[in-house]
């Protein structure tokens, strides 16, 4: 099943829905028990993690009976759901609050992810900025857009080409083997600078509007990074395993290198792994 | 926009336009783009008052009649509506309101006019290509020969309205779904809802007027028409001071023995006799008692019945 432009504009309408009336009025507002450690200190949930996933899964299925919803809170109760996933047909895939640390310590840089996955391809990506309003959006071969709280649409774009010394950019710790780790961080010291917003969404946003140049994942989620990945290629951009392989959905330790050209991974991958 | 946004951008646009009310200087301000169909429009305290008062009155039926439908929640691509422009002046007159209403940021929507030549000889094909380009409105200027179908097929004694009107509508649909519009946009007036709900009463055997909006048969078309409301004489007052280029049909109005210029003729005379009587009587068109009138598929009349005393009896 294809979705149609009032599929997408109800998509909208159900990420916008979920931010003003189960996470925002959390923001903020969270007590000592509606915060858990999941794996440690860093990797937190929260009662509005559970509560927009719950929320937007319902109404998913209430529309689209037929799709497959793939969220990160319900694999986290039961991770067979990203073993089993064959992403074939019509997939959801949500994080329903990227930037949870963020989000649990009142920091206002968190957003609502929505990929959207058919028969294995990344056909639409959806990132929803709940505090500014606005949305970046992607459908596979029509570009990348950013629609603000005004609705006013601009087309996403990326840094230009610029030599390594030059670069900025963002390597995740998350998943990160101990001695290929320190190679990335020592050789960014060669570039002009890194950042961390402990939040995808908000770096793939910076990189969507040129600010930063490439971003580093050891270990990917479906969630956190099939929506992002197809903004950047939307928006001319250069995405690639570790390995230089396609990136897909099914990939979790492969790594990721998103550069704003395939000329600019080249030289990223070349110079942070020497 | 969300609808604290349309309040305050409304709100930012009232304050423009109360400050160049206030303007009384005689060298007139250059106005936006999207206003530029007003740039020679007087700047009298008459023609303000006329321009409020069909701005009011096509705000009150696109919410009275849903027309906007959710277009305010559309992110990523706006609704397009085609806005049917014979050249007369009730669908200019519409246009400018609703590129007024859409400057002030209460019609989210993209407009896009279009003309159905329908090849009359001597239509002068210039005029309004040439008018919509000089004010930048987005337009579609479609040529399709009806004209001669209608004088082929019509007999000689009846009138061509029927089938102008059908051909001309199928053609205004097809090129909506080309555009990818939702919605088709008709300049009916209040004297038009009028003359046809008394054509209905009189000859057609039932009580009903125009739609004020409607899905057409194939289900993938809105039509509708904003301007219920507005009087026909407050069009044509606007017109003439914004100097509209009329561009008279010759195909209708040539016909003699229509009975929609009887009808006219009654309701004026009836105007004239008794003032205010079609503003009643547009206002009586949204007030039916179904209980009063005599079509029991609109009240259950059989339901009506006194109480038995048994069921006076039943406990609570």
């Amino acid at each position: 099943m294809n979705l149609s432009n009032d599929d997408h504009e109800w998509l909208i309408a159900l990420m916008k829905e979920v931010s003003s009336e189960v996470i925002l009025p959390h923001f903020r507002s969270l007590s000592e028990d509606d915060i858990k450690e999941k794996k440690d200190p860093s990797d937190l949930v929260t009662i509005a993690d559970s509560k927009a996933e719950t929320f937007i899964t319902a109404r998913l299925m209430d529309r689209f009976p037929q799709a497959n919803i793939i969220g990160e809170e319900a694999v986290s109760d039961d991770p067979n759901l990203l073993k089993n996933a064959n992403y074939e047909g019509l997939n959801f895939i949500i994080d329903p609050i990227d930037g949870t640390f963020n989000f649990a310590n009142g920091v206002p840089l968190f957003s609502v992810i929505l990929a959207v996955v058919q028969d294995g391809k990344t056909v639409t990506g959806f990132i929803y900025d709940p505090v500014m309003k606005d949305l970046l959006f992607a459908e596979s071969g029509k570009g990348a857009y950013k629609i603000d709280e005004k609705g006013t649409k601009t087309k996403l774009k990326l840094s230009g080409a610029k030599p390594f010394e030059d670069m900025t950019g963002q390597i995740s710790r998350h998943g990160a083997e101990e001695d290929l780790l320190k190679t990335l961080l020592v050789n960014q010291t060669k570039n002009a600078g890194c950042i961390d917003f402990r939040c995808g969404a908000q770096a793939f946003k910076i990189m969507l509007s040129a600010g930063i140049d490439y971003m580093i994942y050891p270990q990917t989620s479906p969630w956190d990074h099939l929506a992002g990945d197809l903004l950047i290629r939307e928006a001319g951009g250069y995405t690639a395993c570790f390995d230089g392989s396609p990136y897909g959905c099914k990939n979790i330790h492969d790594g990721l290198i998103i550069a704003s050209s395939k000329e600019m991974w080249n030289v990223i991958k070349a110079e942070l792994w020497a | 926009m969300d609808q604290n946004q349309n309040v305050q951008h409304e709100e930012e646009n009232e304050a423009a336009l109360l400050a160049s009310e206030l303007d009384i200087s005689e060298e007139r301000q250059p106005l936006p783009d999207e206003l530029s169909i007003f740039q020679n429009a007087p700047q009298s305290t008459n023609f303000k008052k006329l321009r409020k008062r069909l701005i009011k009155n096509t705000r009150q039926a696109i919410e009275d009649f849903s027309m906007l439908n959710g277009a305010h929640n559309r992110v990523l691509e706006k609704e397009k509506w085609l806005i049917g422009i014979s050249g007369g002046k009730d669908s200019y007159g519409m246009l400018a309101i609703l590129l007024e209403l859409k400057w002030r940021g209460l019609l989210p929507v993209e407009l896009l006019a279009c003309n159905l030549d329908q090849g009359q000889p001597n239509f002068p094909k210039h005029i309004l290509p040439d008018y919509l380009s000089h004010h930048n409105i987005p337009h579609r200027i479609e040529y399709e020969d009806t004209y001669s179908i209608v004088k082929e097929k019509v007999p000689e004694n009846a009138t061509y309205c029927a089938l102008c009107s059908r051909l001309r509508r199928g053609n205004l649909y097809r090129v909506a779904r080309e555009e990818g519009c939702t919605a088709l946009i008709l300049g009916h007036h209040r004297e038009d809802l009028l003359e046809t709900f008394y054509l209905n009463f009189f000859h057609g055997g039932r009580l009903a007027s125009m739609s004020p909006k409607l899905v057409n048969d194939a289900g993938d078309l809105l039509v509708m028409r904003p301007m219920v409301y507005c009087a026909e004489d407050d069009l044509q007052k606007f017109s003439d001071q914004m100097q509209f280029p009329i561009i008279p049909c010759d195909l209708c109005g040539s016909q003699d023995g229509l009975q929609r210029n009887a009808m006219k003729d009654m309701i004026n005379d009836i105007e004239k006799r008794m003032p205010g009587r079609k503003e009643r009587m547009i206002r009586a068109l949204a007030n039916i008692r179904p209980s009063h009138m005599l079509d029991k598929r609109l009240f259950d009349f059989a339901s009506l019945a006194l109480e038995t005393e048994e069921e006076n009896n039943e406990p609570f």
